[in-house]
């Protein structure tokens, strides 16, 4: 394990350079290994620069591989090496694993027994984007999918924050080394999967964010998947790398529908056209994992979504609606609020309070606007808004109201 | 033979009793002038010289010696002129020393023996040790708001010629108290953005300070102009006190009378930290903020203001003052103003919905971590303004007016007067419970807020004032009730949500 560390943390290295060293000059072994890069004498240096032969030389003599097995120890990771035991078999079938894989967690999470779904999509998301995020990541874990996510900003860190803690299983593939946190305000996140779910990564710890290590993420994200979801995709994003990725290895890839005059869900869309199932929400996800039978759903149904925040005035019990076309049998003690419960929340407003959110559109609604349209002075507009959004049925942004659908 | 006049001179905004002393003996012909002159004020023997020569009185070739006391303040300008002219002529026995009566005497000397005024007039003659003060024509009218017996004159010879009683004094210049008022941008022209008007409301009647976020074309510029017109007159005192800052700073003008309307200023977002706070090299000079006193101070494109220039402002804005001291000096100006930001919400303008936004996420955060979280926090009012559709703009109809708007502030700060605040954003935190207590349903709505988290103890007093103000711009004098402070806490939204960058 220490000469595994030690091979992934040598300078210029990519992915399949580090497979080649361990096949054809380890056999397997990183011991074999990293004494050939020590003598300089590999076996297939026909394919390598001689500088590049030189450079590893020089490094690997200059370290010693017991260093870096402490380094991770301290850190608290793992190292695995394909082809040795304890290495996930999901991704050792792949056609491009990982020769060296770094984790820290339950790396029973990763089994392969477990239904795994991916969740991809862009930094720059909207609130829509957020929020499907969010509520997929959760009620995937709530019915024992294995949500999977790639530790960036914005989708990613919207479905894995939805689907920790809800007993189910989530991981996170990063494409910097496990002690480098990126972005640094998912840091909480970061210790979160840690701890609940796992967290690995092929690069070593202290590896930075460089662009074509996110493109490496990518193929372990593929590899992970039984299916990938596309929440939010600009027409050229990052998420569609591993919707090829995905492809290539005969994966199920889905998308999110988006508003057509949105650009976060451009790439999305165009998925959609060229023939990818639409995810409309879990249960969607769930029939293509054929955790469920198809055609259950009901003519007319509504998507089933919950509001992000379900929040109730006063101290009223929380209805707890078990969702109509809910058939997981993993699924137990579900909060979601389904568009029945949308109805009896609706009941419980007062009469000001229903027609104030008539007038709050489901696209966000000026201020102005809203008080153009209710004729309410600011103070009593504020409280009703308030009462909406205790209520989790309006959502705010700045300067402006949306209604939350269901 | 020596004369002493008195005189004043200027030390930031505030004037300084100042003695002349001028000692003329027989010696080598030379002329010094001590007790910490400037440049200006030793050039003053150049101006002294060529003035009464050109006004036809002999130059005494004798040792001239002209001390200004006291010597432990510094004489900035050319306001000495005057009295080191009469002094000379005092000494050399061409007035009488019983002529000059229980007067001082400031002004800049022309060359050709007229008289200019010299900035900080009304503070000087405020702060002159005599009952008259002599000042130039043309300040006459600036040194009368001081409210001393003002004596004026236009030449070195016509002064000489009042003095020896061979000519009347001209009549004395009317204090201007009303200035011509003119004419301010009016609300009605400001179509839509009914919550941003309102918002602008609030903060004339409270006197909060407000930002507004939104991209370019929201009308946040336009709203802003407007505020000063919402604004009540200024009292006697608070006239008086920007009057003076605004005659240190030179920056009266022609037609001098006493500051009536709020001041407005609109510093561009190249200021440095001198111009903003106050400061200088030669001259200590009031900044805007200082000019701003009992006004408001509107700083566009807020978040392309250096951040030291930002950070430099949270500490006026605390006290009403700023003190600004240098090797040489330290000088206090006022400074309470209503602060006015206006900002996009991201470098390319258009963040307040994400959909629109061109801009990544870094630069985002960058964009808004120009300002500091302590800055943002004393926006009692922070108002994200969406662009209004053009379809909007036609269907919307016309808010009030200015003069409507204007009336209803008059009234709120009317019953903040009563309370014993002039406004209230300047209620102090131990009187809030007296003058805005809570009913219980506003209680429990603070509550609750504060319980999620979404609201500071800070936040918590600022959002009480906020609401106190709603109430009474809805004439409600009692407890604050509950939608005031929903209406409150809608008008100060927690960081993260104006920030959308998060």
């Amino acid at each position: 394990m220490a000469y595994a560390a030690a091979l992934a943390a040598l300078p210029e290295l990519t992915p399949a350079h580090l497979s080649r060293l361990l096949d054809i000059d380890g056999g397997g072994l990183p011991s074999k290994a990293w004494h050939k890069v020590l003598t300089g004498r590999l076996e297939h240096r026909a394919e390598l620069s001689a500088d590049r032969v030189e450079t590893w030389r020089r490094a690997a003599q200059s370290q010693d591989p017991r260093e870096h097995l402490a380094r991770c120890r301290s850190l608290g990771l793992r190292v695995l090496v394909r082809g040795l035991p304890g290495y996930p078999p999901r991704l050792a079938r792949d056609p491009a694993p990982p020769a060296v894989l770094f984790a820290r967690g339950d790396l029973d999470v990763i089994d392969q027994s477990r239904p795994t779904a991916v969740l991809v999509g862009t930094r720059r998301c909207s609130g829509y984007g957020r929020q499907m995020a969010q509520v997929l990541g959760r009620h995937l874990a709530e019915r024992g999918v294995v949500v999977v996510s790639g530790m960036a900003a914005g989708i990613d860190a919207a479905a894995q924050s939805g689907a920790l803690g809800r007993d189910g299983a989530v991981a996170g593939v990063a494409a910097t080394g496990l002690d480098v946190i990126y972005p640094t305000s998912s840091a909480k996140l970061w210790e979160r999967l840690g701890s609940e779910g796992v967290l690995v990564s092929e690069k070593p710890p202290g590896h930075g964010a460089v662009p074509t290590s996110f493109i490496h993420r990518n193929r372990i994200m593929a590899g992970l998947a039984d299916v990938v979801v596309v929440v939010e995709s600009h027409i050229k994003g990052g998420s569609l790398v591993t919707v090829d990725e995905a492809v290539k290895r005969g994966r199920t890839v889905m998308a999110v529908p988006g508003p057509v005059t949105s650009a976060a869900s451009a790439g999305a869309n165009a998925l959609i056209a060229d023939g990818c199932p639409p995810a409309r929400d879990a249960v969607d996800v769930q029939v293509a994992l054929g955790l469920v039978r198809a055609g259950r759903r009901r003519a007319g149904e509504l998507v089933e979504v919950a509001p992000p925040r379900p929040r109730r005035r006063g101290g009223g019990r929380p209805p707890r609606h078990r969702a109509p076309f809910d058939t997981s049998p993993l699924s137990s003690g579900s909060d979601a609020v389904s568009c029945g419960a949308g109805a009896s929340v609706r009941a419980e407003l007062s009469e000001l309070e229903r027609e104030l959110l008539d007038q709050v559109d489901a696209t966000p609604t000026r201020m102005d606007v809203l008080m153009a349209r209710t004729g309410l002075a600011p103070g009593e507009l504020a409280l009703g808004l308030d009462a909406l959004d205790q209520a989790g049925l309006v959502e705010a942004g700045p300067g402006w109201w949306a209604r939350i659908a269901g | 033979m020596l004369a002493i006049i008195h005189s004043a001179a200027l030390d930031g905004i505030d004037g300084k009793p100042v003695r002349v002393e001028v000692h003329v003996s027989s010696g080598l012909p030379a002329f010094n002038v001590v007790g910490q002159p400037d440049a200006a004020c030793r050039e003053a023997r150049d101006r002294v010289r060529a003035a009464l020569l050109s006004s036809g009185f002999a130059w005494p070739l004798q040792r001239i010696t002209v001390n200004l006391a006291p010597g432990s303040v510094r004489k900035v300008g050319a306001g000495f002129d005057l009295p080191i002219a009469v002094g000379l002529l005092v000494a050399t026995g061409v007035v009488a020393a019983d002529c000059l009566g229980d007067c001082s005497f400031i002004g800049e000397l022309g060359l050709d023996g007229s008289l200019r005024g010299v900035p900080g007039m009304i503070s000087m003659v405020d702060r002159a040790p005599t009952r008259a003060v002599l000042v130039p024509t043309a300040a006459g009218a600036e040194a009368a708001l001081a409210g001393k017996r003002v004596q004026t004159a236009t030449s070195l010879r016509g002064l000489v010629a009042a003095l020896r009683g061979e000519e009347p004094w001209p009549a004395p210049p009317p204090p201007l108290t009303e200035g011509r008022r003119l004419p301010e941008p009016d609300l009605v022209d400001v179509r839509g953005q009914l919550y941003g008007r309102w918002a602008v409301e609030v903060a004339a009647a409270g006197g909060h300070h407000l930002l507004m976020v939104g991209p370019p074309g929201a009308g946040k510029t336009m709203l802003a102009q407007r505020l000063p017109g919402l604004l009540p007159d200024l009292s006697d005192q608070e006239a008086m006190d920007t009057t003076r800052v605004w005659s240190a700073a030179s920056m009266l003008g022609e037609e001098v009378s006493l500051i009536r309307r709020p001041p407005f200023r609109t510093p561009h977002h190249s200021a440095s930290v001198p111009s903003l706070i106050g400061g200088g090299t030669y001259r200590i000079r009031p900044g805007e903020i200082s000019l701003a006193h009992n006004g408001v101070l509107l700083l566009d494109e807020m978040a392309e203001f250096p951040r030291p220039v930002l950070d430099g402002l949270r500490q006026p804005l605390e006290d009403g003052w700023v003190t600004v001291s240098r090797a040489r000096w330290v000088s206090r100006f006022p400074a309470r103003f209503l602060l006015v930001g206006a900002t996009n919400p991201c470098p390319c303008g258009y963040g307040l919905t994400r959909d629109s936004c061109r801009c990544s996420p870094s630069s985002r955060i960058r964009y808004a971590q120009r300002m500091s979280g302590p800055l943002l926090d004393r926006f009692d009012l922070r108002v994200a303004m969406p662009k209004t559709d053009v379809a909007d703009l036609m269907g919307i109809p016309c808010g009030d007016s200015t003069a409507v708007v204007a009336r209803r502030v008059v009234k709120a700060r009317r019953l903040a007067k009563d309370r014993g605040v002039n406004c209230n954003a300047r209620i102090p935190v131990g009187a809030l419970d007296e003058v805005a207590p809570l009913t219980p349903g506003a209680a429990l709505l603070l509550t609750r807020r504060l319980d999620a988290g979404r609201l500071n103890p800070r936040g918590l007093h600022r959002v009480r004032r906020v609401a106190r103000t709603v109430a009474d711009l809805d004439g409600h004098s009692g407890p604050v009730r509950q939608e005031d402070v929903a209406a409150a806490l809608a008008l100060r939204p927690d960081e993260e949500s104006l920030r959308v960058a998060s």
